[in-house]
Formats: structure tokens, sequence, C-alpha cells
């Protein structure tokens, strides 16, 4: 796993003309988990699939490791992992199945699949599922998959869009250990979500998204150590009623 | 009717325009009785020769509607899950939740009768109007016995606790087909026996179907509601995925491509066999079309054009494979896609099955000649891998964006058979063209959306 980081650069983006994402500019570094926060239609999902080279931008730039990941835009979906907030998969594929079509897409050794795959389901909750049919699974179970996919094939860049939602507390313990294992191996992870809790638990920091605009980058360490009495929440609601929302 | 209310959560102007089609349907039915049925018009009879014209022009067209309801009713809808979990989770009595999905499927493939009437119309010159009236009426009338009896079937089994006898997610086929052939036997006998249909005969016809049919869907909404009330909420969803989970896990091929080998583990677990007994009835109804004519070229030359004809189509459809609905942008954008694969694995089982059906309908020639059977076969390679590949590539080239590939499809199509028609010598330009114009587009398939420019004036 390389240790280059992800750079927007003043990227605008909408749909039919509605402005998402406005002269917004980002730098991700590598080894860090960074947490998206913001209400509902502030365009996290917009700017986590233009990061994740799903959405070019109308407007700037987006490099990764000093590369334009539209330019090079397969080359870096080799790179990535993503797990969308309403996960998809082939229903006729078992989740098995479905790991091993992801990591031969991926192009991982296929000496090393089976194995991977029974790794991955078990950090993540599911061993014993990979013989059930993908569209018997739970929502939960159907994150935990979508996790494990994203995972496959070694990543150097993770995006997780609400993963955590619907996952049983003992699988999300896990899954949030197994994220923080990752970013100390010096993966990337941008992690979309509304729970604070897991913001303050794991991310290193935070980008407050409003109307397409950050308000607010934060080192979480530095916030720790300047929030006094203030908990995440009044700190975030305090920035956003500032900003007139 | 309450049902039908609390169901309809369309705009004011929707349920206006259904409204107005549902007044103007009653009112088309009964004029139809009106004229059909009334009066001196009710002895009125066809020529004796009639139903000779009907099996010698219309028949083919006749076959190909039913075909074409064959295939709609089979068509699986992958959304029904959802609106069956909140169809259920409404205080709804069985019957009428019952009625609800018989009046959608009915109004749905109304479009059959319509055809049936449309074909009848055809005949106007050798048989009266009040005639023809009374045929198309015994034509809606059967379109809807079959569906209930199709239901009635669904539902006996059902009650039974089959599992795959589902009717709220898809029809079986092997219950479908013959009710369908036996609609046709039926329309085919009030065609070539005006002595079911006329006279006091026809409403003793009309008045015991109607009768029929009441009583029938009295019936199938009590075994529904008994099947409601034994099974719950919960049931009919389960149903689906547990036929799903019948089926063995497989190991993953290394030296497959992806792509293929996940588009065969669909063909071999959800495929159904309805296109198989499609082309089996396509082919038989082809060679039946080629036996009109006296002379072997003749022959082959009807049975080119018809073979060509189900490739334009199978193209067509198998265009779906590539579309959002199979391919989510949520995992084609997100996994490192390559053209060429991804693209193999809809081309080459569509090649494959095409190979089958011009071997079938190539061997069929070569009883009659097998000169001809070469030249047929080499030309139907070359149209038909031409038609392939324009569609194959017009597909990912308009991803996720189905509707412009089909359209674009359709014209290109259109205007190598129009160019072909008017300069034939030049018809192997035409095929290049055809394979050569979608490349273009191939060529600069992306797998990602482009955002809009948020500044731009609208």
């Amino acid at each position: 796993m390389t240790t280059s980081h992800l750079e927007a650069r003043a990227i605008a983006a909408g749909y039919d003309s509605s402005p998402v994402l406005t002269e917004l500019s980002l730098t991700l570094p590598a080894g860090a988990l960074t947490g998206l926060i913001g209400p509902n239609g502030a365009g996290k999902t917009t700017l986590m699939l233009a990061l994740s080279g799903q959405f070019r931008p109308a407007r700037g730039s987006i490099r990764f490791g000093g590369r334009d990941i539209y330019q090079e835009n397969l080359a870096y979906k080799y790179r990535i992992g993503y797990v969308h907030e309403q996960p998809f998969f082939y229903p006729w594929l078992t989740a098995g199945e479905f790991l091993a079509f992801v990591a031969h897409v991926k192009k991982v050794d296929p000496g090393r699949i089976a194995d991977e795959s029974a790794r991955l389901l078990q950090r993540v909750g599911l061993e014993g599922e990979q013989d059930k049919r993908t569209s018997d699974l739970s929502l939960g179970m159907k994150k935990k998959l979508a996790i494990a996919a994203a995972f496959m094939g070694e990543p150097a860049v993770l995006f997780l869009d609400e993963a955590l939602n619907g996952v049983d507390i003992e699988s999300a313990y896990g899954i949030k250990q197994m994220l923080r294992e990752y970013v100390q191996g010096g993966g990337l992870v941008i992690l979309s979500t509304h729970v604070l809790e897991v913001i303050e638990k794991i991310c290193d920091r935070y980008v407050v998204l409003q109307s397409g605009r950050i308000l607010a980058d934060v080192e979480a360490a530095a916030w720790r150590s300047g929030a006094g009495a203030a908990s995440l929440e009044e700190h975030i609601i305090a920035l956003l009623r500032q900003h007139g929302h | 009717m309450i049902t039908e209310l609390i169901l309809c959560r369309r705009s004011r102007r929707t349920r206006g325009i259904r409204l107005a089609a549902a007044a103007g349907f009653v009112l088309g039915v009964l004029v139809l009785a009106a004229v059909g049925g009334s009066g001196a018009a009710l002895a009125a009879r066809p020529r004796g020769d009639a139903y000779l014209e009907f099996f010698k022009e219309a028949f083919l067209v006749f076959c190909v509607v039913c075909a074409g309801w064959y295939t709609t009713a089979l068509r699986r809808n992958p959304q029904r899950r959802e609106e069956y979990l909140y169809l259920f989770s409404l205080p709804l009595q069985g019957p009428g939740l019952y009625r609800h999905f018989l009046l959608r499927e009915w109004s749905a493939s109304l479009w059959v009768p319509t055809c049936c009437g449309v074909l009848f119309a055809g005949l106007a010159g050798l048989a009266p109007v009040p005639f023809l009236c009374r045929l198309t009426l015994v034509a809606l009338l059967l379109h809807a016995a079959v569906l209930v009896a199709v239901h009635a079937a669904h539902l006996l089994l059902m009650a039974q606790g089959r599992r795959c006898a589902n009717l709220l997610y898809k029809t079986e086929a092997w219950i479908l087909l013959p009710a369908l052939v036996l609609f046709m036997i039926a329309v085919m006998a009030a065609v070539a026996e005006p002595g079911l249909v006329t006279g006091l005969r026809f409403w003793l016809v009309l008045l015991s179907g109607l009768g029929g049919l009441a009583a029938g869907i009295w019936l199938n909404g009590r075994l529904f509601e008994r099947w409601h009330h034994a099974h719950g909420l919960w049931h009919a969803p389960q149903n689906q995925t547990r036929r799903v989970a019948a089926a063995a896990a497989s190991p993953w091929p290394s030296w497959l491509s992806p792509w293929l080998w996940k588009n065969l583990l669909r063909t071999r677990r959800q495929a159904g066999k309805g296109i198989i007994y499609l082309t089996g009835i396509f082919i038989a109804l082809a060679y039946l079309a080629a036996m009109n004519n006296p002379l072997p070229e003749d022959r082959a030359a009807v049975l080119l054009v018809l073979t060509l004809f189900y490739t334009a189509v199978f193209v067509y459809l198998s265009m779906q494979s590539l579309a959002s609905g199979e391919e989510p942008p949520a995992i084609v954008h997100a996994l490192p896609v390559q053209t060429l694969p991804w693209l193999a694995a809809v081309l080459l089982p569509a090649a494959l099955w095409l190979a089958a059906v011009f071997l079938v309908t190539g061997t069929l020639v070569a009883i009659w000649s097998l000169p001809l059977a070469a030249r047929f076969w080499f030309r139907a390679v070359l149209a038909g891998g031409a038609m392939l590949l324009c569609g194959a590539q017009l597909a990912p080239g308009f991803y996720p964006d189905l509707k412009g590939a089909q359209t674009r499809y359709t014209w290109y199509l259109l205007g190598a058979l129009v160019l072909s028609a008017l300069f034939f010598v030049l018809y192997p330009l035409f095929l290049a063209l055809l394979v050569l114009l979608p490349a273009r587009r191939l060529a600069a398939v992306r797998y990602y959306r482009i955002s809009a420019d948020p500044t731009a004036k609208g």
C-alpha cells in the first residue's frame, strides 16, 4: 500500500445545473481517517463520488499521488474500495461468490482469493454466511459484505458512505478496529456518517460540509484538547447555526 | 374500488387519464356489443372462406401477438418485493388486494385482445362488421378468462405450499403455456366456426363467459384471502428468496472473465425457459411461413428474413443486460471495469445463442438444398453478426442510458435496411457501417458520470 494523498482543488459539481459542490478544495493525507459530517443534502455523497472517480466535477481537479484520477481512472479504481449508502449485489450470487467476483475484477492473485475472502468475512462478522445468497442478507449483513468487498484487493483509499448504519454493535466494533488498523498501515479512509460517536472514536479529523462548502476542517486531536465541556454534537450544531442552517 | 383508491398514489392528472381510459374502454365495449349483438346484425355471418384468409394472412401475426403476451407475462419484476411489503402492511382485505393484482395484470395485457381486434378488422372485406365486433368481444372475454384461469392454478398450488408457484412474483411458464394454447384454439374456433358467435348463441356464450369470470374472480379472491391469512406479511417475499437459495454455490473459475462467469451463473440460476419455448415456436412458425412458397429459393429467402427479424429483436432485448438495472453504476462505476471483458460477457453468450438459432434454421434450409443452406448461413452470420456487434457496442457506449442506446440501434438498423433496399449491391458497405459507427461511441466510453456545470444558465 502506497502512502499518497488525495487532493481536490476548486471542484464544482452539480446535477442539472443545481450546484452541489462549490469551489471546494480539500487535501486528505494517507494514514488518516477523515469523517465527513453535514446535514442531508450537504453534498457528502457527491463529494465521495467525485473523490472516488465516479462523478467527474464540471470544474477543478482531483489528484491522487499527483495523478489526475479522471485521466487515469481505471488505474485509480484498482486502488479504491467504495461502500455505497445502499449497497448493490447481484442477487443470484452468494456472499462468497460476490467477494470472489470483486477480487477477480480487481485482479487479486487467484491463489489468495479464498483465504482473503474468508479472512474478510470473518473480520466483518459474516463468518459462516459465505454460502448465503446476497438477496437473503439483511441490510446490516449487506453493509458488512460491502465493507468486506471494499477491503478486497488491498485498496489505498476507502470510501465509506453511511457504512456502519444497520450494522450490529459487535460487528461495528470489529469494523472500527479494522479501519484503525488499516489507517495505521498507511491507508486513507473517508467516512461519511451522521453518527458523531463514530467520528469521536475513530476519526483523525473531520470535515463539516454545508451546501457544498467546507465549514470546518478540524484535526480531531486538536478539537479534543480544546473542546472543554462542549460535546462534538454541540460544537457541530453551533457551527451549522452560525452559518445559517 | 376502495382498494384502488387506497393504492392509487398517483397525481390527479394521471388519475384523470386512467379514469378517462377506463370510461373509454367501457364505452368501446358497449359500442361493440350494440353494433355486433343487436337486432338483425346478430345473425350476420362471414363468407365461407373468411377463416381461410385469416389463417393465410393474419395467423402468423396472431401467433407473434400470443408469443409477445407469453414473454411479457413471464417477465420478473424485481421491485415487487418492496411493493408487496408495502401492500401487505395496509389494512386491506384479501379479495380486494387480489382484484387489484388481477386488474393491473389485465390492463397491462389489454393490448392482446386489442391486437386481435385489429387482426379481425383485416377481414372486413370478407366478413360483416357486426360479426367482427362479436369476435373482438369474444377475444376480450377469452383474454380475461385466461388470466383468471392462470391465477386459479397458481392459487391452488400456493395453497398447497408450493414454493415456486407464487403469482405475485412471476407466472409459471408451464401453467401459462397451456392456457395460451387454449386461448389460441378458442379464438381460432370462433373464427372458423361462425355459428358459435352468431344469433342468440353469441349472447349465451357471452353471458355464461361473464358468469364464469365473476365466479372465478370470487373464488380466486377467497383462495387468495385464505393464503394471505395463513402466511401473512413475510411469506410472499421469502418465497422468492427461498427459491433462489435452493441453488448450490459454485467455485469461481479464475481462468474465466469474472463478468462472463457472473452472467453464466445468472443464466443457470435465474433464466427461465421462456426464451427456449419462444424461439422454438418462432422457428416452427417461420418454417410454416416459408413453406407457403413453392420455390426453395423463395422459402430460404423468407426464412432468412424472419431469422434476421428474430436476431434484430433478440439483440435489442439483449442490450438490457448492460443497462443500469442489470449492471448498476454502484458496481460498474466503483470497480475497475475494462470494456472488452465486460462487453464480451454479454456478447459471447448472445453470439452462441444466435449461432445455435442459425444452425437450426440453416439445417431446415439444407433439407431443401445444400448450396442454399450455405448461402443462408453466410448471409445470416454476416448480417446477424453486424447487428449483434452494433447493439453490443452501443449499450456500453451509452451506459447507463439504455433507452438512448436502443433508439440509436433502431435508427442504425432502419438506415442500413433502407439503404440496402435502395442500393443492394452496396450492402456489405452498409453492414460495415453498422459495425463501425457504434465503435466511435465505444472508444469514448467512460465509467463515471460527468457533472453538469453548476454555473451554467439553464
